[in-house]
């Protein structure tokens, strides 16, 4: 590449920026949005793969038709039995509903003493200072959104929840769960397990599902048929497949999402087209004047395409560079609620920047094909402009 | 040396053909100076833009430095117009956002020179025009004569053996006619071929003149 | 409806190689008009109008060509990225072979870039001689090309809606596993041989090439194809996985190896594209391509470069070169 030509390109583009201008603002708004919203899945995606992680592996749970129903305590020796299980970890939860209001909290009960089952609590129950937790019976830990839900219907520190007999059940707040751990989702309560039992009102020998893992992968499908084996009512979970189900979900919310793009795509490649249809008399004037000069059609050509990429490139960067600082800086307001409705949240981003090159080639594609794709006319009409134009 | 034999270059207004130029024959030798004269529409212009390779013909034959140029690819013409012509438009056709500096540069941006030879070459051919004064000027800052002077360092600047005007002295001055035949002279000096299409009666009384050639109606009167 | 269409890059991959085929249907339609009003003798507006239509036609295969060089390794990544939820792929090479269309898709991709090079070259030649020569060479090659683009579309379209993401795949490991008792190798070489071979074609292609030697040059750029394939294979790749019996092409594109099959492989096709190209001008048009060989010299040498580099640096860090060990591989 002859540095001549890009002096050239550079004073050329700058003096067309009024024409540029417009162009380039729109492809910013355009690529901001998309990235935006790449960013924001590819987060999403993650924090799920890194919640996933500390799920176990397997879960089972007893059906009454296309109900999960609480089950057994005396599964668990049944389970044991099978070869690759060595442990199985009972757990309690439910969803509490306050009617009036239509939220709900996700009650859960963990057994404080077996800490190592719930993986990921671990690190939050090991900063914790149970003795003290357990001076009071009646204290709870509670995520960030039933934290605020407490102070704005000032609750002070004290909630009262009603079992489904209509016994009260006053409960201290003992802390606030930290808001960026992967498994905590900010509705949720926290109780030590007979409680969670007697608000949700799940009998004593009864828990909600079990929970065990098996290390070695290949033994995942034959440890599935075994737990299948024996009881017709059972389910069996593994953790492949619910990641599967939130890639599912994830591709069919960016399947949405990219149709929609694609109608803004194809209305953005219109006004291109049309943008650089029009007839700018002084650009073609000046084209037919370097043809005049001596310019050959590749070399115009050349001209009009480099200026073309340089919007490109010129609107790709700030775009993204907005739209990062949008999602990972001010962690994509509006688009958040947008993307994962505002009811109850499944999972909240982190927010952990995970940018590789193929998310931003992702964005490039999506973005430059249509680009270059909508102007390859227009631009190749006034670059072969006769120079016979300059003679009049 | 410019050889045209039997050109014609017409356009179909609906059925009919409009001639601009009929069967033109004639020859320039190298260094000559010659002037088409003729009155607006005889087809000056046209015949102008033929031998500068900017138009083609509809038929006849034209070669130009022992080229054929009635026929050739874009890049070649291209090329052609590039080496051989050097072009001074009626209406001047400066860039106008850009500098004199850059307005000179341009018709070497396709030769693929460094930035070191191509500043070589546009000083000079500021220096020949008269202009290297405003060489950092805005071209549209530039008054009439100014810019016809930047139009001319630009027709230099790739050393053409022929130059082409277009109604030079159109819109200019008595004092900047002056300046402008002063430069011709220049440049006929040089052993450049020139080429000047005027109906400006000033031109005939020059004494260097080598041919004048009448056009009327697009046809060749002596 | 499948859900894999909907994943994201798959959408853009789709979306992105429909477009391309759009705007080379304007082409293709513009390519077929010059071909029957081309008359390159005539003084007519309508010629002059056809010359420059032919630089559409080169604009939109240019564009096409530089989209498609990026959209091949992105249609690897998206099936290094898809083995993730499908069950029993860690890389490409079990998607890619999940059904028939995957090999067949990735070797049609790379005859249309190979295709559509040779097209620019030709084109380049073409504009560049004074009465436009090979017109309808390249205008028929075109014809040609897209046919190919638009099968390559409906497979494109094909592959990914016919994999399900429920049953369970082959990976590498039983893919390219070595089989007990049976040479994996071509021609019945062994590893040396096969090793020392690499060398000499790579030391024949440069001779060759300096030599102006065209002939004993195509031999070389036909034997190292095999050559070079199953040397990175078998050998080479093997020291990029630090794995005596990871025999796999597609894993040293993942992170993990730090993408470097994405500059490997593609200086070993860019090195074949470029000297088959370069062949076929000396050859069929007589012209000289010293730049094309040079960046094919170029190409083999970075290709080259970077299989020795990770021999000798294992031997480096370790002292030793790797040994197979006869096991039995799980998966
Ligand atoms: N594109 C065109 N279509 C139709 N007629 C044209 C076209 N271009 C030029 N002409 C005609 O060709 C004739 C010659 O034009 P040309 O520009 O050569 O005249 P000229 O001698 O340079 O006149 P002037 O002195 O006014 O510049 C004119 O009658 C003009 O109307
Ligand atoms: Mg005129």
């Amino acid at each position: 590449m002859n540095s001549p030509f890009f002096r050239f390109l550079l004073l050329s583009f700058y003096s067309e920026k009024a024409k540029q201008i417009t162009v380039i603002i729109f492809s910013i708004i355009i690529i901001f949005i998309l990235s935006s919203v790449l960013f924001l899945s590819t987060s999403m995606h993650y924090s799920i793969t890194e919640a996933l992680k500390y799920q176990p592996d397997f879960i089972v749970q007893k059906m009454a038709g296309d109900r999960r129903v609480n089950i057994s305590e005396r599964v668990t020796d049944e389970l044991i039995e099978i070869p690759s299980i060595a442990k199985v970890t009972p757990r309690v939860y439910g969803r509490y509903f306050l009617k009036p209001l239509g939220k709900s909290f996700l009650v859960v009960g963990v057994d404080f003493f077996d800490v190592q089952s719930h993986r990921g609590l671990e690190k939050i129950i090991d900063n914790m200072d149970l003795n003290k937790f357990f001076k009071r019976r009646d204290n709870m830990l509670v995520g960030e959104g039933v934290d605020r839900f407490m102070r704005e219907h000032h609750y002070d520190n004290n909630m009262t929840f009603f079992t489904p007999k209509g016994k009260a059940i006053t409960l201290h707040k003992f802390a606030t769960l930290p808001k960026n751990s992967e498994l905590v989702s900010s509705d949720m309560v926290i109780v030590p397990i007979d409680l969670a039992k007697k608000i949700l009102g799940i009998k004593r020998r009864e828990v909600s599902d079990f929970a065990f893992n098996v290390p070695n992968i290949l033994e995942w499908e034959i440890v599935t048929i075994k737990v299948s084996a024996l009881d017709y009512d059972l389910r069996v979970i593994n953790k492949k497949e619910s990641y599967k189900a939130y890639a599912e979900f994830f591709d069919f919310k960016g399947g949405f999402f990219l149709s929609i793009f694609l109608i803004v795509l194809i209305s953005f490649s219109l006004i291109l087209y049309q943008r650089y249809s029009q007839l700018y008399s002084t650009e073609r004037r000046n084209i037919g004047v370097l043809r005049a000069l001596g310019w050959s059609i590749k070399d115009t050509l050349k001209l009009k395409f480099f200026e073309a990429l340089l919007v490109v490139f010129i609107s790709y960067t700030i775009g993204v560079s907005l739209a990062y600082i949008f999602v990972y800086i001010f962690h994509a307001p509006i688009l958040k609620n947008i993307f994962l409705g505002s009811s109850n949240i499944m999972v909240e981003p982190t927010f952990v920047p995970v940018i590789d090159i193929f998310l931003l080639s992702s964005i490039f594609l999506l973005y430059a094909i249509p680009f270059i794709a909508s102007v390859i006319i227009p631009v190749w009409r006034i670059s072969t402009t006769n120079p016979k134009e300059a003679m009049r | 040396m410019i050889e045209i034999k039997n050109l014609n270059r017409y356009y179909q207004v609906g059925k009919e053909r409009f001639y601009a130029i009929r069967d033109i024959s004639l020859s320039i030798k190298k260094g000559e100076f010659v002037l088409f004269h003729g009155v607006s529409g005889s087809g000056k212009t046209t015949l102008l833009s033929i031998i500068a390779g900017v138009d083609r013909p509809s038929s006849g034959m034209i070669s130009v430095n022992n080229e054929l140029i009635s026929k050739l690819p874009d890049q070649h013409l291209s090329r052609f117009r590039n080496r051989e012509i050097g072009i001074i438009f009626q209406h001047y056709n400066l860039l106008e956002s850009l500098t004199v500096y850059d307005n000179v540069s341009a018709p070497l941006i396709p030769e693929r020179l460094s930035l070191k030879e191509i500043d070589k070459r546009v000083k000079k051919s500021l220096k020949i025009a008269n202009i290297s004064h405003k060489a950092n000027s805005i071209a549209s800052t530039l008054s009439g004569g100014e810019k016809q002077r930047c139009a001319i360092a630009r027709a230099l600047v790739t050393d053409a053996s022929i130059i082409v005007c277009d109604e030079p002295t159109a819109n200019l001055d008595r004092a900047n006619i002056d300046i402008f035949l002063d430069i011709l002279k220049k440049l006929h000096k040089l052993n450049k071929t020139i080429i000047v299409s005027t109906h400006d009666p000033i031109f005939q009384k020059l004494d260097y003149i080598d041919q004048i050639i009448h056009l009327e109606d697009g046809v060749l009167v002596s | 409806m499948n859900s894999l269409l909907l994943n994201t890059d798959i959408a853009i991959f789709l979306l992105g190689e429909f477009i391309l085929w759009v705007v080379l249907l304007i082409a293709f339609g513009v390519n077929l008009y010059l071909l029957k009003k081309w008359d390159f003798h005539s003084y007519t507006n309508l010629q002059y109008r056809i010359e420059k239509l032919a630089y559409l036609i080169m604009v939109i295969i240019i564009f096409s060509f530089l989209m498609k060089f990026i959209l091949l390794p992105y249609f690897v990544f998206t099936m290094d990225k898809i083995s993730d939820i499908v069950p029993g792929a860690m890389c490409s090479a079990g998607v890619i072979s999940f059904n028939a269309y995957g090999m067949k898709l990735f070797f049609i991709k790379m005859a249309i870039l190979l295709l559509l090079m040779i097209w620019l070259m030709i084109n380049h030649y073409d504009i560049e001689a004074k009465v436009y020569p090979w017109f309808r060479a390249k205008s028929w090659l075109f014809v040609f090309i897209f046919i190919l683009i638009t099968i390559e579309l409906y497979w494109d379209y094909a592959f990914f809606a016919d994999i399900d993401i429920h049953k369970v795949l082959n990976c590498c490991s039983t893919l390219y596993g070595l089989l007990e008792g049976v040479n994996p190798l071509p021609f019945g070489l062994d590893k040396r041989e096969i090793i020392i071979l690499f060398y000499m074609i790579y030391a024949m292609i440069i001779s060759s090439t300096f030599g102006k030697q065209n002939y004993i040059l195509l031999i070389g750029l036909i034997l190292f194809i095999p050559i070079g394939y199953y040397s990175v294979l078998y050998f080479f790749g093997t020291y990029i996985y630090e794995m005596p019996n990871h025999n796999c092409p597609f894993c040293m594109l993942q992170k993990d190896y730090y993408y470097i099959g994405y500059p490997l492989w593609g200086s070993f096709f860019g090195g074949v594209f470029l000297g088959i190209t370069a062949i076929l001008a000396e050859e069929r048009l007589k012209k000289d391509s010293k730049r094309l060989k040079y960046l094919m010299v170029l190409s083999f040498t970075i290709f080259v470069t970077i299989c020795t580099f990770f021999v000798l640096h294992y031997y480096y860090k370790n002292g030793v070169f790797l040994e197979p060990v006869k096991v039995e591989m799980v998966m």
